[in-house]
């Protein structure tokens, strides 16, 4: 990666998803008053409380719908999909908008202590909407967490559980408000997830790689997505590490680099486009798609 | 296996920390007394974590009950789903420090963040995930520490009176009889009222996130000034929060 962009002062993940939402709309031939149901991922809410969703439900005008909001950080965006994609299909709701937005660059640690990390985040919003269609266009989901050694890659503070008071001085010295990532333990779990639910989300759909027009792999370092396809032996000039564009947006940057590649016309309606995503939690999945 | 219809909540489980905290106890901290904390909220008394303890582990609790009388293994479960305002950490979310605690890895777990609602909206969820086929166990905890992050001197007397820490859970699965279950789940927002019950702090916003000038040494500073409540706990403005967010008394007389 080269650069990343950093939101305005002020502007939070709602403002950005709303920009992200309208022509995402627009493109379905559809209006805010339209969408059944919201559904946000963030891991960097406008506030503690509450959801970014509530906020971005506002500045869309949409009908008083549910505005589900979920943290599944890197891998958000799968997450909420496959959930929308639930109440699509169960006929619950008939327009989801699937709306993801981070502003990292306000949480980051910009010392030189911090190198091997702060680079590697970037702010922005990606949506997309579903509706119901003959065809199905979510072909596969899977979706995986393993808690073993989540603290190598997390943000302690503000922190709950800390007695009696969720964030101190203490805490603020130390630094431990900022994101901590071990990445010598965490870039080859990432590498052999990738690849791993990649074949695994082929698999349950039944389709073979060489029908896929797309391969959006989705982790902070572009290097290590890279290697991931590599180790799936995905053919390389059908895989985006979505890192390379303009840093790790967790949970927006799927939907970013769809749209990015769909503008490009380098994919188009009826093709597959393969997702997958490893991140905090650690969170790790895969989405076969047909636009 | 009979056709899927809707789903049923299999087992509950609830867990509270032993500390209660009467209204009583509460005017040793703040100007305020007991028939005002029970007239304006309905609330008696409230429970209050002491010493360390995690969402997480008030969550586990929960479920291992709920599991229990789901007669239900915490391996069978295919998705895990907690709801929390008040999360353990920063990033990642609470379920997956509970994954942990359950000692089972694998199954896909989310944090669903739709405040005190959250619980309604988990429902819906999992109902979904259920009744589409695409889980057939799931584990909905809703978990809160709240006690760390609230003001409890007189400036956040409106608001910290209100709040408890506690968790309960609930595991639901498929019911092939459409009389029995989830028989419908309506979600709702109206984020113009947004900020009438807010905690603003940490905001994404505010660049930077955190300063040192919103904290003293024992947590987020009380007030910027004598006047002005702290952003970092949580505040209601107007009537309209307190008659929609708190029941009235005669619900608990």
């Amino acid at each position: 990666m080269t650069h990343r962009h950093h939101a305005d002062e002020g502007h939070g993940p709602s403002d950005l998803a709303r920009e992200a939402a309208l022509p995402a709309l627009t493109g379905a031939g559809l209006e805010p008053a339209d969408v059944d149901l919201i559904v946000f991922a963030t891991m960097t809410p406008d506030v503690a409380f509450p959801g970014s969703g509530c906020y971005l439900q506002d500045k869309l005008g949409c009908r008083t719908v549910g505005a589900l909001d979920v943290r599944a950080q890197c891998a958000g965006f799968l997450f909420a999909l496959a959930t929308a994609d639930r109440f699509v299909r169960g006929g619950a709701a008939g327009c989801v908008l699937v709306a993801c937005a981070e502003v990292h660059s306000t949480a980051l640690d910009y010392s030189p202590s911090a190198a091997a990390v702060t680079p590697y985040f970037g702010d922005g919003a990606g949506a997309v909407v579903l509706g119901a269609a003959r065809t199905p266009g979510v072909l596969a989901a899977v979706l995986h967490s393993d808690p073993d050694g989540l603290e190598r890659f997390w943000c302690e503070f503000p922190a709950s559980r800390h007695y009696p008071a969720r964030m101190d001085r203490e805490a603020y010295r130390a630094g431990r408000h900022y994101y901590r990532l071990d990445a010598a333990a965490v870039h080859p779990q990432a590498r052999a997830a990738l690849a791993g639910v990649t074949h695994e989300v082929l698999d349950c759909a039944g389709v073979a790689a060489d029908r896929v027009a797309l391969f959006l792999v989705h982790y902070l370092d572009a290097r290590v997505a890279c290697a991931a396809a590599e180790a799936a032996h995905l053919p390389r000039e059908r895989v985006v590490a979505t890192a390379e564009r303009a840093g790790h947006i967790a949970a927006a940057g799927i939907p970013i680099a769809l749209a990015d590649a769909l503008a490009a016309g380098r994919v188009g309606k009826g093709d597959l486009v393969c997702c997958a995503a490893f991140g905090a939690g650690m969170s790790w999945g895969g989405v076969l798609l047909r636009l | 296996m009979d056709e899927t219809v809707n789903s049923r909540i299999l087992g509950l489980g609830h867990h509270l920390p032993e500390r209660v905290v009467t209204n009583h106890d509460l005017t040793e901290l703040m100007d305020t007394s007991e028939e005002w904390i029970e007239q304006r909220t309905g609330i008696r008394e409230r429970r209050f974590i002491r010493g360390e303890t995690s969402g997480a582990e008030l969550g586990e609790r929960a479920a291992r009950q709920a599991l229990r009388s789901a007669g239900i293994a915490a391996e069978d479960l295919d998705l895990i789903i907690l709801g929390s305002l008040s999360p353990d950490v920063d990033f990642p979310g609470t379920a997956s420090f509970l994954q942990r605690n359950l000692g089972v890895r694998g199954m896909p777990v989310i944090d669903v963040r739709n405040q005190c609602s959250g619980f309604v909206y988990m429902l819906a969820v999992a109902d979904q995930w259920i009744r589409t086929g695409g889980a057939r166990h799931v584990l909905v905890v809703g978990a809160e520490i709240h006690s760390t992050g609230i003001d409890l001197s007189t400036l956040g007397r409106e608001v910290a009176v209100i709040f408890g820490d506690g968790a309960g859970a609930a595991v639901l699965g498929p019911e092939p009889d459409p009389r029995r279950g989830i028989l419908s789940t309506h979600l709702h927002s109206e984020g113009r009222y947004a900020e009438k019950l807010i905690v603003e702090v940490p905001s994404s916003r505010v660049r930077p996130r955190i300063t040192e000038d919103m904290l003293d040494q024992t947590g987020w500073r009380g007030a910027t000034s004598s006047s002005t409540p702290s952003r970092a706990f949580p505040r209601s403005y107007g009537r309209r929060s307190r008659t929609t967010a708190t029941p009235p008394p005669t619900w608990t007389s």
